[in-house]
Parts: structure tokens; C-alpha cells; sequence
């Protein structure tokens, strides 16, 4: 008896936990359910509070707008529903759209445009934003503001500057001095989509709808933004269910998803969001300081000597290959342009290191060990380099003492990138290629005389065809003079749950303003 | 003999034919690229896979560790040198010169040995030379401690008086009877750090501070895996495999010398 009441209670519990297990089945469960909020891994701080600075880009993307903004090659109304050039683009004349409020409630109007573009000027934010070109802002009414230009700086890329991410408009009331545009900016009150709810430096920033926004509102309720800085972590992280989607750096070549687990990724179920950017990464010759590179046949026969096709398969095909030109189709007008290039050729690679009466080449090459990808990299050129006679000798160091390194004359090649998110991609050319453009001390590629006048063909000109065919121009000019070896074209990846939908890309830049998400 | 100390000198013997005859052994060249094959599995024409740049993993691994063993023991051989030197002067001449180089022995070891060659690796730059350097710097005074420590012991030793009463000179003493007795400890010490300095260059080399690519290490190349843990768990399996291949050697050799030359140890076990 006693043994009969024990099985009782056991056959109990048994059924009992069975009954419990029933409501943990998938079998029949219902289906998915909306969700109002996505959790993004970013591989930056979105800088919300900055001393001198303007923001991480993507925060300027999520919470701001500028005057303009750059899409297919042309500028496009944003902030600014038309503008005018004048005195044969000595000014330009922005009509600001009537109506606008930031997400603080306040109105935009002309005065704080130009207090945005006064702090640039006093915090001596050149570089891009093309601030330095400027001789005077007035603020001609409410609704019309008019920039004036410096003698021979006026022109089509100056224009398209003010659709760079530093030219973002923010309220007065972001500075710590509200109003005074050379104090800290301690929080971001822009005009975008989205608004900043809550921030931690380096940790995350939650971004949740602005209603003040002119355009279509969002449609999550929330968007936390979790800053992880190591790729690998970022891609734990989303396959842990910690975070919904992992978005690369807005800028790329940087804080990117690892593109050897990309295929996993999507094999595990993940979507995997490419779009390619007008953005080559190229290897750069340290010409001004070695004069074996002024050498155009050996630079030719770099490029012969490397086969872009097994790059691109050191990424498992997720980065396609340069072999069409110096730039993708993304890039202004390169499609309509035909295409060149330098196929890969060792024996032909070998025949121009004779004809240049070079023999036992070996050019040392920096690499930055911080960048698992080009330190990969750097081993496969190595390796094809060697098939054409040309020794590579890899320097492989930490990001600080590359930053050092680069600066000397002590090394003949390093990877680099040309180009960049397309808002840039006028003043990134002139930076990289014209000797005369003030970024091009510090971030320039490579120049020539007719390279550099090639550039200002391409960028100044308001005339939509002539700059196409200045465009053309340059095209050529850095083909012919073989200004860089390109490797491979850019991309920026997002990578995210199934249920992720409606993210999309504005030129290289993925938006979540009309994402929904279903868990 | 003891079992353990023939298993010991089998595994090390084997240990050293992989180190020395590396390049005979090696089916391919390790710094070969082939990208068509890159990333497979184990088969027989590459035994132990490829890795992201086609390149063999077998052959790879080979040189890998002879790279990793060769440093170990130039680390090994220069600290102990430099250890023997400070820790015998200081305890033959003992006085201030003792007081003086203890208090540098002393700075040496109140640093954390992992994070003081950590901080030099990184200020002189990840290499394979930098790293040996680091870790000389770091390692030498605790042979030097040691020595010290058994020669001022062996001092007191009733036969070495008995060598000065029978009118032995200072110079016959000391390398008869005393650095002798100093020899034992110190070869057993220095087995000991073998295994443990092996273990270090492969930390540093894992977080980017040692042997810079495309030279195979046992460290770099489990980092590198680090992407692959799912496509390609061959590329951290059998560098981690070989690691604790090495490290045991060099421990089991360490325990069973000690055994070996003090019967007092053995004796107790056996008891």
C-alpha cells in the first residue's frame, strides 16, 4: 500500500511536469510577435557629447539633417528645400525650409545653421566639412542663409560639402553654453528621425522617434545602440540574442562584422545586408618619399603582380574584386564611363621591373597588426608579389606606432582607401589626389599635376556634364599614371535577425527609420 | 630510471626531431600560398587541413613550434646564464655587493612577471627578437635568486670546510664542490621555466606582441582560428593540441629529473 501511494505521487508529479513541459513547445505556438524595440551592436561611441567634435556619423545619420545631402553624385535638397549659386559660384543662397523644429520642440531657421557652421570654423573643423573655403556666413532672413567664398574656393565639391556629416545642423541648446557655439557640445538635439532618449559614453545610446520630425515617422519605438568594440564580440553578441542586428562602421574600412563569418552568419539563419560604397581599398605608394616609386613602370608593374580575384576570395567572395576600375559602379558616373584597368599579369608584372632595370625588389610594407584583415591581407600580396620577383617585406606593427611609422619615410607600401561614403566622395577625391586641397597633407594618396587639375574638372564644375567629363578625366589620369594599386571595393554590411525588416540604404548608409521587427 | 623519466625523454626526444628536423619533415612549404585549397578539412594530401591562405597546416605547425621551442630556450639558456653570474657573485662576495645586487634582484621581482614583458613587448614592438629580450629581462632574477640561495647553502656545507681544511684553494672549492652542488637545482629549475616560458611567448604572440606574420607561432595561429571556430575548428584544435604536448613534455621531464637526482623524493613516494 504504502509503495502504491509513493508510485501515485511520482505518476503526480510526472504528469504535472508534463503539463508544464506542454506550454514550452514550439509545437503550435503562435507566431511571431511585433516587437517595438531593436537592439544594434555599433563598433564606435556615438559621441553625443563631444568638446570640439560633431558626432559619430552615425548618430548625425539617426538624430540629424543637413543643409543637403548626396545621392547618385548630386546633391539633393534636405534641410534647404532649393539654394543658388551666385557671382559664378563665388555664393551660395540656401532657402531653408519653413516649419522645421528640432527634436527639442525649437524652431531651425537660418541662425542656427549658421551657428553650426561657426563652430566648425572656431573649432577649426576643416577636414570634409569644407568650412575653410568659406569667407563669410550671413544670415540674410529667417529662412535664407548666404555663403561666401573664398577666391578659387568656390565650386560643386564645396556645395556638396554641406551635406558632410559634421555639417550636421544642431540646436543651440546641444552646447554647454546654450547658444555659444565654442563651448562642449554635451548633448545632440538635431532635426532627424530619431532623438537621443539616454547616453553612456562608450557604452550605448538610445535613440527613440522624434516627433518633431518633418518627414515619415519611424516606426520602432526604440533603438538602443550598444557600442562593442571588438568585431568578434559584436558577432557573439547577435548570435547570443544580446543584440538584434550588427551594423559596421557608417564610414567603413573600419569596426566592420569579420567578413570570413559572414557565410556562417547567414548559414546560422542571420540576414546578411550588403551595399557596396564608392570606397576602393588600394595600396599606397610612399612616392614623395622614395624615389623608386616616381618610377611609372614599376608602379604599373605592381598592379599586374597582384590578382584582385584571390583577394576577394580571402574574404570568401563578400568583397568584390577592383578589377573593373579604380572605383566601383557606386561611384559617380563610373558606370556610364567604360571601364579600366590592369589585369593580372606576373610575366608582364616581370617585364616592366626589366624594362625599369629594377632586379631584387623588395619594397617593405607597414601593416597595422590591430586590422586581423590586412594583416591577411598583406600575407597574400607577399605572396603573389613573390611570383613576379618583387620580395615583400612586411613591418607588421600596433595602430600607435603605424600612425608614427607612416608619418616617416621608412617603409614603400601601405594599404589605404580611396574614396568613401558617398556624401564624401567629392572632397575625398580631392583630398587623396589634389595637392592643393588642404586635407591633402594629411590624407593624401597620391598626385601629379595632371592629376590634380583631372580633379578639379570632376569636382568643381555646377554643370552636371562637365563635370562628367572632368570625372572621366580623372578617371584616366590616376589609370594612366597608375596613381595607387586598387584592390578591392567596399562595402558596409548589416547583419541581423530574421525577423529585421525594412532596413534601408541611402547611399552607403543603412537607415532603421522604417524597420520592424518581428521576434 | 623511472618510467616517467624514459617517457620524459622520449617525448622531448620527439619534441626535437620536429624542432630541429622541421624542414625535412614538412610535406609543404609553410609560407606557401594556394588559394584554391583554402580552409579544407584533414585529408591526405594535407593532413591536418589548410588555413584562410591555402597554406599547410601541418607543415605550418612544424615550424610553429620550432619557432616557440627555440625561443623558449634562448630565453631559458640567457636567463639562467645571467642568473648564475648575478646570483654567484652576489653570494661569494656576499657584503655590500650582495646587499647591492639583492636590491636590484628585489626590483626585478616585485614587478608582475606577465604584465612587466607585456609592457615591454609593447614598448619595444611585436617580435620575435623583442619578445626573447622581454623575457630574459623579466626572467633572469629569479635564477639569480636561486642560485644565490643554493651557493650560500652549499657555503655552509661541512665538507666544503673540510675541502678548505685540507687546503683546497677558494678557486678549486668553488668549481669542485660548490657550483656542482648548484648545478642540480638549477637544471631542474631551468625545465621548469621552459614549459612556463613556452606558455608566455604563445600568450603574447595570441594577443599580436610576439612573432609577427607570415612566421608560423603557436600563439598567432590560434588567433588567427579565432574566426573559424565553427568552419574550420582544425586550424585552434591541433596548434592547442601541440601546446599541451610541449608544456607536458617539458613537465614530466622536470618532475622525473627531480626525482631522478634526489632519491630522497623518491623514496618518499615510494614509502
Amino acid at each position: 500500500m504504502k509503495f502504491g501511494m509513493k508510485s501515485l505521487l511520482c505518476f503526480c508529479l510526472a504528469a504535472l511536469m508534463m503539463v508544464g513541459f506542454v506550454g514550452c513547445s514550439n509545437v503550435g505556438a503562435s507566431s511571431k510577435t511585433e516587437q517595438t524595440e531593436l537592439k544594434v551592436a555599433y563598433g564606435k561611441d556615438t559621441g553625443v557629447a563631444s568638446e570640439k567634435g560633431n558626432g559619430d556619423m552615425l548618430l548625425t545619420i539617426f538624430a540629424g539633417e543637413r543643409l543637403v545631402e548626396v545621392v547618385d553624385g548630386e546633391v539633393v535638397p534636405s534641410i534647404a528645400e532649393s539654394w543658388e549659386v551666385k557671382d559664378s559660384g563665388k555664393t551660395i543662397s540656401f532657402k531653408i525650409k519653413e516649419g522645421l523644429k528640432f527634436s527639442d520642440g525649437s524652431d531651425l531657421t537660418a541662425k542656427d545653421v549658421k551657428l553650426k557652421f561657426d563652430r566648425n570654423i572656431a573649432t577649426k573643423n576643416t577636414s570634409w566639412t569644407e568650412v575653410d573655403r568659406i569667407e563669410k556666413i550671413e544670415v540674410a532672413d529667417d529662412y535664407t542663409i548666404n555663403f561666401y567664398y573664398k577666391d578659387g574656393m568656390d565650386g560643386y565639391v564645396a556645395l556638396a560639402g554641406f551635406a558632410e556629416y559634421g555639417n550636421t545642423i544642431v540646436s543651440p541648446n546641444s552646447f554647454q553654453t546654450p547658444g555659444d557655439p565654442t563651448t562642449p557640445m554635451v548633448k545632440f538635439i538635431g532635426s532627424g528621425p530619431w532623438k537621443v532618449a539616454d547616453y553612456v559614453k562608450d557604452q550605448y545610446t538610445t535613440f527613440v522617434p522624434n516627433e518633431n520630425y518633418s518627414g515619415d515617422p519611424v516606426k520602432l519605438e526604440k533603438i538602443t545602440v550598444s557600442m562593442i568594440k571588438d568585431d568578434e564580440a559584436r558577432v557573439l553578441a547577435i548570435q547570443s540574442g544580446d543584440v538584434d542586428a550588427v551594423v559596421d562602421y557608417y564610414h567603413g574600412g573600419s569596426a566592420y562584422t569579420p567578413r570570413n563569418l559572414l557565410s556562417s552568419l547567414k548559414e546560422e539563419g542571420f540576414q546578411v545586408l550588403k551595399q557596396e560604397m564608392p570606397m576602393t581599398t588600394v595600396l599606397a605608394f610612399n612616392y614623395t618619399n622614395n624615389e623608386a616609386w616616381k618610377n611609372l613602370k614599376l608602379r604599373q608593374a605592381l598592379n599586374y603582380a597582384i590578382n584582385k580575384d584571390e583577394i576577394s576570395g580571402l574574404f570568401d567572395g563578400w568583397i568584390s574584386p577592383a578589377n573593373d576600375a579604380y572605383f566601383s559602379d557606386c561611384s559617380p558616373y563610373t558606370t556610364a564611363l567604360g571601364k579600366q584597368s590592369y589585369k593580372y599579369n606576373p610575366e608582364k608584372a616581370k617585364s616592366l621591373l626589366t624594362e625599369a632595370g629594377i632586379t631584387g625588389f623588395s619594397p617593405k610594407m607597414i601593416v597595422n597588426s590591430e586590422n586581423a584583415d590586412e594583416v591577411k591581407l598583406a600575407e597574400l600580396l607577399q605572396s603573389m608579389l613573390k611570383e613576379s620577383d618583387i620580395n615583400l617585406q612586411l613591418d607588421v606593427m600596433d595602430a600607435t606606432k603605424y600612425a608614427e611609422v607612416k608619418k616617416t619615410a621608412d617603409w614603400d607600401l601601405c594599404s589605404y582607401y580611396i574614396g568613401g561614403p558617398e556624401r564624401r566622395i567629392y572632397s575625398r577625391n580631392e583630398g587623396r589626389f589634389d595637392k592643393t586641397a588642404p586635407e591633402f597633407g594629411s590624407s593624401g594618396c597620391f598626385t601629379s599635376d595632371t592629376i590634380a587639375a583631372s580633379v578639379q574638372k570632376a569636382v568643381d564644375p555646377f554643370d552636371e556634364k562637365e563635370r562628367k567629363a572632368g570625372f572621366k578625366e580623372f578617371y584616366a589620369a590616376i589609370d594612366a599614371e597608375t596613381a595607387c594599386v586598387p584592390l578591392y571595393y567596399d562595402a558596409v554590411f548589416v547583419v541581423a535577425n530574421e525577423g529585421v525588416e525594412g532596413v534601408e540604404f541611402i547611399g552607403s548608409e543603412p537607415r532603421f527609420d522604417q524597420v520592424t521587427y518581428k521576434k | 630510471m623511472g618510467n616517467n623519466l624514459k617517457t620524459g625523454l622520449v617525448l622531448i626526444f620527439v619534441l626535437a626531431a620536429i624542432v630541429f628536423a622541421g624542414p625535412l619533415i614538412a610535406p609543404y612549404d609553410p609560407f606557401e600560398v594556394d588559394m584554391s585549397v583554402r580552409l579544407q578539412g584533414i585529408s591526405l594530401a594535407h593532413i591536418m587541413g589548410t588555413d584562410q591562405l591555402g597554406r599547410d597546416l601541418f607543415s605550418r605547425l612544424i615550424y610553429a613550434t620550432g619557432t616557440s621551442v627555440k625561443i623558449s630556450l634562448v630565453v631559458v639558456a640567457a636567463s639562467m646564464t645571467i642568473g648564475f653570474i648575478f646570483g654567484s657573485v652576489a653570494a661569494f662576495l656576499g657584503g655590500a655587493v650582495d646587499e647591492f645586487l639583492m636590491r636590484i634582484i628585489d626590483v626585478f621581482m616585485a614587478f608582475p612577471t606577465k604584465i612587466f614583458t607585456i609592457a615591454i613587448a609593447g614598448v619595444l614592438g611585436a617580435s620575435a627578437f623583442n619578445i626573447t629580450l622581454a623575457l630574459i629581462f623579466t626572467s633572469w632574477a629569479s635564477y639569480a635568486r636561486m642560485v644565490r640561495g643554493c651557493v650560500l647553502t652549499a657555503k655552509q656545507l661541512p665538507f666544503i670546510d673540510a675541502s678548505v681544511a685540507l687546503g683546497a684553494n677558494r678557486r678549486y672549492t668553488i668549481v669542485k664542490h660548490v657550483l656542482p652542488s648548484v648545478f642540480q637545482p638549477l637544471s631542474t629549475f631551468a625545465f621548469q621555466r621552459i614549459a612556463h616560458t613556452m606558455m608566455m611567448i604563445v600568450g603574447l604572440s595570441f594577443i599580436g606582441l610576439g612573432v609577427q606574420p607570415p612566421t608560423p607561432e603557436l600563439g598567432a595561429m590560434i588567433n588567427e582560428s579565432k574566426n573559424f571556430m565553427t568552419t574550420a575548428p582544425h586550424l585552434f584544435v591541433f596548434p592547442g593540441l601541440l601546446i599541451s604536448y610541449v608544456v607536458f613534455s617539458f613537465n614530466i621531464l622536470d618532475d622525473s629529473l627531480r626525482d631522478y637526482w634526489d632519491p630522497r623524493i623518491k623514496s618518499e613516494l615510494v614509502l
